[in-house]
């Protein structure tokens, strides 16, 4: 029962029940509007036809003294008038005695009606009778000599046919008021349907995405309404279809870089295997040859795991207020020796003190990585300029490089998952290719934005933009001060980590880990000369701008600038900044 | 439009009234003029202009007292929109002998108006006429019996005021003749219809007889052709001139022709106002109808009357 009345709750039944209820109304009203015009024009117009006569007869009746003394002539007179309205013509005195009755019936009687006692006392009165086969009106006038009321003059008239047209009028329109209900019932099925018949190819081909089709498409049509989200159901399969092939994309991508180093350590182990060696050294140098395909297996596993856990939603930021100048300085200690060994210098600039709210270990993380780039593909003897600055609502820290560049065409690519500039030098560099993958998401959480400046040959800029007020989006804690009671239970403490032995700052220290597993491997020897090859002129140009403000594009320099965030985000924060 | 609906609702209302009275009368069947218990005061509508129905429950048994229980709240009624029909101070005694109730008035009686005083009696006598045993009642002014207008009023019972926009002409007994159920000859029956204010009494007959036999009145058949209307009916000189519309001319097959020609004329004529008929179809004379000739004035034939025992 319940169920079926659930199922009455549908824009179909709803339909239906509103069309029927307005024709029902509307012809409820329409009816009792017709009926009552029809039976005012009847009575006025009844009304009007005897009043002449009426006054006519009364007059009559004064001028012959009838009442007192009745004579016959007049009585025909009266008999033929009634006969001819088909009616019936009643004469009482002023005691309400009747004088004179048309019909006989009621001479002697004392007639005590409203109508005729009204008429006595002067004035014209009606009454009518709608009764179907009975129907009448009646009608009193005086009888008067203009100074004193002799008595009345009391018409019933039959209004049969009147009241039997009354009854018609009544049936036919009970007839066709039902046949309108009928008709708008009908109606208002077939309205729906027609207007409701897109939603079942809609609801068909998400059955079909339900059970797995994800190339369904919902066909644009009928009322816009439908049209409309349609449309955005088709947008949304898209999006879905686009993160399927990327993640199918991811898996074989992931798959094919364990296999690389698999394979180099195959090959190793089936040359000592099929060779007949003596040599310890020989060995030595093959193992340690596989040892460093292992390391670098174990980095890119590493790298996999960090990335899949910022991914998932579950992860919570860690949010505290930071001194992001002592961030910094973590940051840049860490890629210190880095530098030095590849002889790049590091310039660090600090405008002011700045405190904001982020998840240092993430943050940190994350900046590492734009140094370290910068350092890793930088040319010989060149520089990496740090900036922190910051606006009522934002940090800006700006890495700026006097390396190689990106080619325009890849900038757009540069944080996608395993994504290299340049395939075969980026695997002397080392990396896994996702590193600024890694840094890209860590900033999206702090809801920042990170900009691209590059030119080939003579440097690439990142602009990192972050809020210094943390806004609780989905994902978010926000947590005061200890820091120290999570990080066991943080999921980065399961990446393998166990050489947490410094105490002051646990939290950092164990990130401190991580980061240096991903991105510290040290640059092969070729790669310092390619690096240096390329620099040359380039350090000059970029000195000059390394004092410019931290926001400001640089397009008129060449450079193309990306801005990695959403514009949704983005005209939200504008919103804040205006707070 | 009220007025429809009310006609609408009028009849099963009174039917029900009707039903719950005799329920009532069923139950309640302890000695005579128990119908009496529940009954109206008819009192006066403040502006002079009608007369209106107060519910009333009387509480005595027996009729005299019962009528002194009614002039009692009759003279002592007063309420927001109506009141007592009795002028203060004129009433002085009344009294109750073999149904008839005779009520004492002194010269205050009357100053009040011609209608006022017409009004004020037909309020006493019918609230008095309620009371079964109450047959009629008498006025009297100063010991002298009411005159109006010079003549005297004498004895009043309910019908002698009308008061009811249907005239209280109450019930008749006509005598209609219809074919016997054979088609042989014709049957007097009697029917008891209510008198409609607007028809005469050619018209009410006339109207009866076109309804064809009705439930209980065994032994007659139908004399007119289905959809026969009576266009108009006059009486001049005693002779009533019947105008019917043209169904009349579709025969019947099975009633001769005469039988339903005299059934018409014999009950008309039945009427001491009408001697003889004169039959018209939609206003022309009727000289053959079937085969029977009727370009003469009909007047009553026994000769197609059934004769009983």
């Amino acid at each position: 029962m319940i169920k079926f009345l659930k199922k009455l709750y549908s824009i179909k039944f709803i339909m239906v029940l509103v069309f029927f209820c307005i024709t029902l109304a509307v012809s409820i009203i329409g009816t009792r509007t017709l009926i009552q015009v029809y039976v005012t024009r009847v009575e006025e117009q009844r009304v009007s036809e005897l009043s002449a006569y009426a006054t006519r007869l009364s007059n009559q009746l004064n001028i012959t003294n009838y009442i007192s003394s009745p004579n016959r002539s007049i009585s025909n007179q009266i008999d033929v008038a009634a006969e001819l309205n088909g009616g019936r013509i009643i004469v009482t005195n002023n005691a309400l005695q009747v004088v004179y009755d048309t019909y006989g019936r009621a001479v002697g009687k004392t007639i005590v009606l409203n109508d005729v006692v009204s008429a006595l006392n002067g004035s014209n009165a009606s009454s009518f009778d709608w009764k179907l086969n009975y129907g009448y009106y009646a009608y009193g006038v005086p009888a008067s000599d203009g100074q004193s009321v002799k008595g009345a003059i009391y018409f019933i008239f039959s209004i049969e046919d009147e009241a039997e047209t009354l009854a018609n009028y009544n049936r036919y329109s009970q007839i066709i008021s039902s046949l309108l209900c009928l008709i708008s019932i009908l109606l208002g099925y077939i309205v729906s349907t027609w207007l409701l018949k897109p939603l079942k190819g809609i609801r068909n081909s998400m059955n079909k995405v339900s059970t797995g089709d994800l190339d369904a498409q919902l066909a644009e049509e009928g009322v816009w309404e439908f049209r409309n989200i349609s449309s955005s159901t088709n947008e949304m399969l898209k999006k879905v279809r686009a993160t399927e092939l990327s993640q199918q994309e991811f898996v074989s991508d992931v798959s094919h870089e364990l296999k690389t180093p698999m394979a180099s350590m195959k090959v190793l182990a089936d040359s000592l295997l099929m060779q007949d060696i003596d040599d310890v050294e020989i060995y030595k140098e093959f193992l340690k040859d596989i040892d460093e395909q292992i390391d670098r297996e174990n980095e890119i596993i590493q790298d996999l795991l960090t990335l899949v856990r910022i991914d998932k939603k579950a992860e919570k930021l860690k949010v505290k207020q930071s001194d992001m100048n002592h961030l910094m300085e973590v940051v840049l200690n860490r890629v210190r020796p880095l530098a030095e060994k590849q002889g790049i210098e590091i310039v660090y600039e600090s405008y002011r003190d700045i405190t904001a709210e982020v998840d240092e270990n993430k943050l940190i993380m994350a900046i590492t990585n734009f140094v370290e780039n910068g350092v890793k593909y930088n040319k010989e003897m060149g520089r990496v300029t740090v900036t922190l600055n910051a606006d009522a609502s934002y940090a800006y820290i700006n890495v700026e490089d006097t390396g190689i560049g990106i080619p325009e065409e890849s900038l757009n690519h540069i944080f996608d998952r395993f994504y290299r500039v340049d395939k075969a030098r980026s695997r002397e560099t080392g990396g896994t290719g996702l590193g600024l993958a890694i840094a890209f998401e860590v900033i999206k959480m702090h809801n920042g934005e990170v900009r691209v400046l590059s030119r080939e040959n003579v440097g690439t800029t990142f602009v990192i933009k972050i809020p210094l007020n943390f806004r609780n989006t989905d994902h978010v804690e926000i947590r005061s001060e200890e820091p120290a009671a999570d990080a066991s239970a943080t999921p980065s403490a399961s990446a393998g980590t166990t050489s947490e032995t410094a105490a002051a700052e646990p939290e950092i220290k164990e990130e401190n880990e991580e980061v240096s597993v991903t991105e510290s491997e040290p640059a092969s020897a070729s790669a310092d000369a390619e690096t240096a090859a390329e620099t040359e002129e380039v350090s000059l140009a970029s000195a000059g701008e390394s004092t410019e403000t931290p926001v400001a594009p640089r397009a008129e320099d060449g450079f193309v600038e990306l801005p990695m965030a959403d514009k949704q985000e983005k005209t939200e924060d504008d919103e804040d900044d205006i707070k | 439009m009220m007025k429809t609906i009310l006609s609408k609702i009028r009849k099963p209302v009174s039917l029900i009234l009707v039903m719950a009275l005799f329920v009532m009368a069923l139950s309640a069947c302890a000695g005579s003029g128990s119908t009496d218990r529940r009954s109206f005061l008819i009192v006066v509508d403040r502006t002079g202009g009608k007369l209106v129905s107060v519910k009333y429950t009387i509480t005595s048994s027996d009729t005299s007292s019962k009528v002194n229980e009614l002039m009692k709240a009759l003279q002592n009624y007063s309420g927001e929109t109506y009141s007592s029909p009795i002028m203060a101070g004129s009433l002085v005694s009344w009294e109750y002998e073999d149904s008839v109730v005779s009520v004492y008035f002194n010269s205050e009686y009357n100053e009040m108006t011609v209608v006022d005083e017409a009004m004020a009696r037909a309020a006493v006598v019918k609230t008095l006429c309620q009371l079964q045993d109450v047959k009629s009642v008498y006025f009297y002014v100063d010991d002298a019996e009411l005159t109006i207008k010079g003549s005297l009023v004498g004895a009043m019972d309910d019908s002698s005021f009308i008061d009811d926009i249907n005239m209280n002409e109450g019930n008749t007994t006509l005598k209609l003749y219809f074919p016997n159920s054979d088609k042989t000859e014709l049957t007097m029956i009697e029917r008891e219809v209510a008198y409609n204010p607007t028809f005469t009494d050619e018209q009410l007959i006339i109207e009866e007889l076109l309804k064809g036999p009705q439930k209980g009145e065994g032994n007659i058949s139908d004399a007119y052709p289905g959809g026969t209307r009576l266009l108009s009916v006059v009486t001049r000189d005693k002779v009533c001139y019947v105008n019917l519309s043209g169904d009349f001319l579709q025969y019947l097959e099975d009633v001769p022709a005469e039988l339903t020609v005299y059934s018409l004329v014999n009950t008309l004529t039945g009427l001491s106002a009408i001697s003889s008929v004169v039959i018209m179809v939609d206003g022309n004379n009727l000289d053959m109808y079937n085969n029977f000739n009727c370009n003469i004035l009909l007047t009553f034939n026994y000769d197609y009357v059934e004769v009983n025992e």
